[in-house]
């Protein structure tokens, strides 16, 4: 139903006059997919009893964040920023289908044994949804002012918020993202530096993982503050949005395919069955 | 039910005859004043910047009213009947019903599908129902006409885009900035479309707005025709495009005054903010290079043109979709109009009917008061003959009196089929009334010979 949606939304985008009740049909898509989310969610809880918690796997996660986007951009779209569910409804297309290949593939429970991981997993996936909204918003600047730069006359832009108003939505979420992601940085070291009979590896800094979490880190750094790095404004700040979701997606796969910068005791491996939070 | 619409539009009839026929202020009270005379019929005066009409409905379907309301036109608009004549347009019947739809839906208009003609047309309607001069059939219809054309511009494009270049580039404008309480405007030159988009843009309330020129003089005139005295020297154009948030340009100058090697430095200066820069000059004051620098928005006279002829062209497309839907809803008014105006015309039909059967009836009541019983048959006979001349008088003298450019065939269709003429029906009708007859002879003979009182 979201790729049905964004299919619609795109058609919409691209064809100027359209019967009035495609936007109800993308609305509806939209909602129902929202709702099957949120049944989904449901029905996980349900189905695993007191065991189950919020952030309790990767699937629940990207569920809920799911669940999450969908509601912001509804609510943004009509409020702050119009014409973003264009933009935002491939990604939560995306999310979803990533949520199915996690359930499917590599379905595995976090552990999530201390207030420092809750925090952790917490922050994560919320600067992930914050964040998610940002690149949106970024691919709705650059659209925007493609087409006003190329003089298409207001053919697909008649229905979207100004360039001011979707720069400023950016950096606003670019700040909440920022914070968020360093909340998750911080206490993803606290969480590391707190396991017994692990001992950090000179070289740690020098590992992908954290080089590119860095580097999303500063990114956002920037986008947050294009107020006054001013270089950095309008199309800029709308492409370091953009790659700082791609960098971060790159940090999620590290935190699992890459070499970890964190040397485990053998003797905990056999403890360690749950896979580490991304 | 007759219903006329008489008037003037854009296509008939010349700016200054049309300024003349405006049907406003005492124009408007005179026409109403003579035609609120006729109580029975209904009235509603339209006038817009480009037509004037009158609709008229007339419940007894008078005749003559074109040439009434022509004397109209000419009598409270002061106007000769000669200037009139060739430029006024005549509807009725359905054809007014027809026109007045497609008037509320934008496409009889000059600018095509433009959005006011639908609020002028609601004004006239309560203005006409506030004197008074509305009835049944003006309610319904142009109610209808009203929501029909808000169900067009719903349902189709006719009313989408811009048409006008001032309105265009205030619509880039807000593709660009959210807010305008902090942006701030600088107009360079002082020509007529500068004034007119201008004009525009003093609608979205700019923080600013500087006026530039080679003639300060100038500057301060327009600006002063704006209300403001932000009227700045030509000298300090630098300064104020790194001011500016919105450049509007439109001087005689035959070079181009803004090169990109003048806006290469002021770019640091203006912090990349970015500029939404009109160009409304010939030649051009801005080079085209400027365009393709970084945070700068650059429309010139075609680009707004453009836009404009593409709307027309969209809307254009739209026109057939929107006649089809406007006369299908004008159809079903009319239809239900008429059927409103049939039920009056039986009950009409009713009560003259019932007039000659009571003249009829006390005259037969008088003769049997006095005849003889065995005359009783001869009399009813008599009665029923006469009753059915009566009643067949009337149209039988209109049919015979008839314009000569009515069709016969179309009164005879029409007798054939309200009255079931056809021979079977004939015979069927001829087996069934002799016996009927006959036994009503035969009871009549029987009555007592002593007459019977009326009551």
């Amino acid at each position: 139903m979201s790729l049905a949606a964004s299919i619609l939304a795109v058609i919409r985008l691209r064809r100027h006059a359209m019967p009035q009740h495609s936007r109800k049909i993308q609305f509806s898509l939209t909602g129902t997919c929202l709702l099957g989310t949120i049944s989904l969610v449901v029905y996980r809880a349900v189905f695993h009893g007191n065991s189950w918690q919020p952030l309790g796997s990767h699937l629940d996660g990207l569920l809920l964040i799911a669940m999450l986007f969908a509601l912001t951009f509804l609510f943004v779209q009509r409020a702050l920023v119009r014409g973003l569910a264009v933009f935002a409804l491939p990604l939560l297309t995306v999310m979803l289908a990533w949520g199915l290949c996690a359930s499917a593939w590599t379905y595995e429970p976090f552990a999530i044994q201390s207030l420092w991981r809750l925090v952790h997993l917490s922050s994560v996936y919320l600067g992930s949804l914050v964040l998610c909204t940002a690149a949106a918003a970024g691919a709705m600047y650059l659209y925007v002012q493609r087409r006003l730069r190329r003089h298409r006359g207001q053919v697909g832009v008649e229905h979207m918020a100004s360039l001011e108003a979707i720069e400023r939505f950016n950096i606003g979420s670019a700040t909440i993202g920022f914070a968020l992601l360093t909340l998750a940085l911080v206490t993803g070291l606290i969480i590391i530096l707190d396991r017994e009979g692990i001992h950090m590896d000179p070289q740690w800094w020098r590992s992908v993982k954290v080089l590119l979490a860095v580097t999303v880190w500063l990114i956002y750094a920037i986008v947050m503050n294009v107020r006054f790095a001013t270089a950095f404004r309008g199309a800029r700040a709308a492409w370091l949005s953009i790659a700082g979701i791609v960098l971060l997606v790159a940090v999620f796969s590290a935190a699992r395919d890459l070499s970890d910068p964190v040397r485990p005791n053998p003797t905990m491996m056999r403890v360690e069955r749950v896979r580490a939070a991304p | 039910m007759k219903i006329v619409m008489l008037g003037v539009n854009h296509r008939t009839a010349p700016l200054l005859l049309r300024e003349r026929l405006a049907l406003v202020g005492q124009n408007l009270d005179r026409v109403y004043d003579l035609l609120g005379r006729h109580r029975q019929v209904e009235v509603v005066a339209l006038s817009t910047c480009n037509r004037s009409e009158l609709y008229l409905a007339d419940p007894e379907d008078g005749e003559g009213w074109d040439a009434q309301l022509s004397s109209v036109f000419a009598q409270c608009c002061s106007v000769g009947a000669d200037e009139l004549a060739g430029s006024l347009l005549l509807y009725s019947g359905d054809d007014a019903v027809r026109h007045l739809f497609h008037v509320a839906g934008g496409i009889d208009s000059m600018v095509l599908g433009e959005p006011q003609i639908l609020g002028q047309v609601k004004r006239a309607y309560e203005e006409a129902t506030r004197r008074g001069t509305v009835g049944p059939a003006f309610n319904t219809i142009f109610q209808e006409a009203i929501a029909a054309a808000k169900q067009v511009r719903h349902a189709t494009a006719i009313g989408q885009g811009r048409v006008s270049i001032g309105s265009v580039a205030v619509d880039f404008a807000r593709q660009i900035f959210h807010r305008f309480d902090d942006k701030t405007v600088v107009v360079v030159g002082a020509g007529e479309l500068v004034k007119l988009i201008l004009r525009h843009m003093a609608a979205l309330s700019p923080a600013k707005t500087w006026v530039t020129n080679r003639s300060l003089d100038h500057a301060r005139q327009l600006a002063g025709s704006f209300g403001t005295e932000d009227a700045r020297p030509f000298d300090q154009l630098d300064d104020l495009l790194v001011e500016a948030d919105i450049v509007l340009t439109g001087t005689g100058a035959a070079q181009p005054i803004m090169t990109a090697d003048r806006f290469m430095p002021l770019l640091r200066r203006r912090k990349h903010r970015p500029l939404f820069l009109i160009d409304v000059a010939l030649p051009r004051d801005i080079e085209p290079a400027v365009g393709e620098l970084s945070d700068i928005y650059l429309y010139n006279l075609d680009d707004l043109q453009q836009v404009v002829a593409q709307t027309y062209e969209e809307r254009s497309d739209e026109v057939e979709q929107c006649r089809s839907m406007l006369d299908h809803a004008a159809g079903e008014c009319i239809n239900e109009v008429q059927h409103r105006d049939i039920g009056q015309i039986i009950k009409m039909l009713r009560q003259k009917l019932h007039q000659i059967g009571r003249l009829e009836q006390q005259r037969t009541v008088n003769k049997i008061r006095i005849a003889p019983p065995d005359d009783m048959a001869r009399l009813i006979e008599e009665h029923t003959q006469r009753l059915i001349n009566k009643v067949l008088h009337l149209p039988l003298k209109a049919l015979d009196r008839r314009h000569p450019d009515e069709s016969l065939s179309e009164y005879a269709q029409a007798l054939h089929k309200l009255f079931e003429l056809d021979k079977e029906l004939d015979r069927e009708l001829d087996s069934f009334i002799k016996p009927v007859s006959k036994s009503i002879t035969a009871q009549v003979a029987q009555l007592p010979s002593k007459p019977q009182s009326p009551s």
